[in-house]
C-alpha cells in the first residue's frame, strides 16, 4: 500500500495547518485514546494520565512530532521511522491493534479542529497514511 | 450499560442531529465508502458511485434508526429487533464493518460539533454505537 500523488498532496498540505497546533492535537488525541479505550493506559503505568498533565502534553508532542517526521519523508516513511520502529518492536511492544485506535483518535481530533479541510477525501488520505505509519512501526516485531 | 450521565450526553448530541438526519447520514455514508471502499459491497443497489440523492435517502434511513436507538436506550434489543433480524437474515453485513461505520460516525460528529465533541462525548458515543452494533449482529448465530 502506498499513497497516490493526490493523497500525498492532501497529507502534506494539511500537515502545514496541523503543525501549527501540533502539541494540542497530540495531547488531545492521547486524551481521547485513554478515555475511549482505557485498556491503552496499560502501556503508560509510569505516567500521570490526568487531563492537563505535563507528561501527557510532553508525550502528545512526541507522538505528533513523529507523525511530522513521517510526513516530511512521506516517500520513505520506513526510513524516517526506523529507530521508532525498533523501539516499538524490542522495547515497547505495543500490541498492533492499538495503532488503529490511536489513528482513529488522531483523525477525530483533526476533524474537530479542521472541519473544513477534513473532507471525505482528506479523511481517506489520512487514514491510509496513518495505516502506513502503523505498519512501519509494527513491522519489526517478528 | 449507559449511566444516566452518559445517556444525557447521547441525547444532548442527538438533539443537534435531529431534523438533519439526511445530510448527516449522507456524509456518514460518503466517508464510509471513501475511506473503506470494501463496504460498498453491501450497497450494490446504490451502484459503484452513489449520487447525492441516494446518499441522502439511505443516509436518512440509517440516522433514523440511530434516532430510534437514542429514544430507546433502555431497551435497545426490543426497539431494534426488526433491524437485527434484517441484518442477520438478509443483509448479513460482516460484523467487522460496524467499527468502521462507528469510526466514520465519530468523525462526522467531530467535524460538525468541533470543540463540543469533547473527549468524554467521544467515549460515550463510542460506547453507545458499539452497543448498537452488538444488538444488530447478535442474531447472526
Amino acid at each position: 500500500m502506498s499513497l497516490t500523488r493526490a493523497e500525498r498532496t492532501i497529507v502534506v498540505s494539511m500537515w502545514g495547518k496541523i503543525s501549527t497546533q501540533a502539541d494540542i492535537v497530540g495531547t488531545e488525541a492521547l486524551e481521547r485514546l485513554f478515555s475511549s479505550y482505557p485498556q491503552t493506559k496499560t502501556y503508560f503505568p509510569h505516567f500521570d494520565l490526568h487531563a492537563g498533565s505535563a507528561q501527557l502534553r510532553a508525550h502528545g508532542s512526541k507522538v505528533v512530532a513523529a507523525v511530522g517526521d513521517a510526513v516530511k519523508s512521506i516517500d520513505n516513511v520506513a526510513g524516517a521511522l526506523s529507530k521508532l520502529s525498533e523501539l516499538h518492536a524490542y522495547v515497547l511492544r505495543v500490541d498492533p491493534v492499538n495503532f488503529k485506535l490511536l489513528s482513529h483518535c488522531l483523525l477525530v481530533t483533526v476533524a474537530s479542529h479542521f472541519p473544513a479541510d477534513f473532507t471525505a477525501d482528506a479523511h481517506a488520505a489520512w487514514d491510509k497514511f496513518l495505516s502506513i505509519v502503523s505498519r512501519v512501526l509494527t513491522e519489526k516485531y517478528r | 450499560m449507559l449511566s444516566a450521565q452518559e445517556r444525557a450526553h447521547v441525547t444532548q448530541v442527538w438533539d443537534l442531529i435531529a431534523g438533519h438526519e439526511a445530510p448527516f447520514g449522507a456524509e456518514l455514508l460518503l466517508r464510509l465508502f471513501t475511506v473503506y471502499p470494501s463496504t460498498k459491497a453491501y450497497f450494490k443497489h446504490l451502484g459503484d458511485r452513489p449520487d447525492e440523492v441516494q446518499l441522502l435517502s439511505h443516509g436518512q434511513r440509517v440516522l433514523e434508526a440511530v434516532g430510534v436507538a437514542v429514544r430507546h436506550m433502555d431497551n435497545l434489543r426490543a426497539a431494534l429487533s426488526p433491524l437485527a433480524e434484517l441484518h442477520a437474515h438478509v443483509l448479513r453485513v460482516d460484523p467487522t464493518n460496524f467499527p468502521l461505520l462507528t469510526q466514520c460516525f465519530q468523525v462526522v460528529l467531530a467535524s460538525h460539533l468541533q470543540g463540543e465533541f469533547t473527549v468524554e462525548m467521544q467515549a460515550v458515543w463510542d460506547k453507545f454505537l458499539t452497543g448498537l452494533a452488538v444488538v444488530l449482529t447478535e442474531k447472526y448465530r
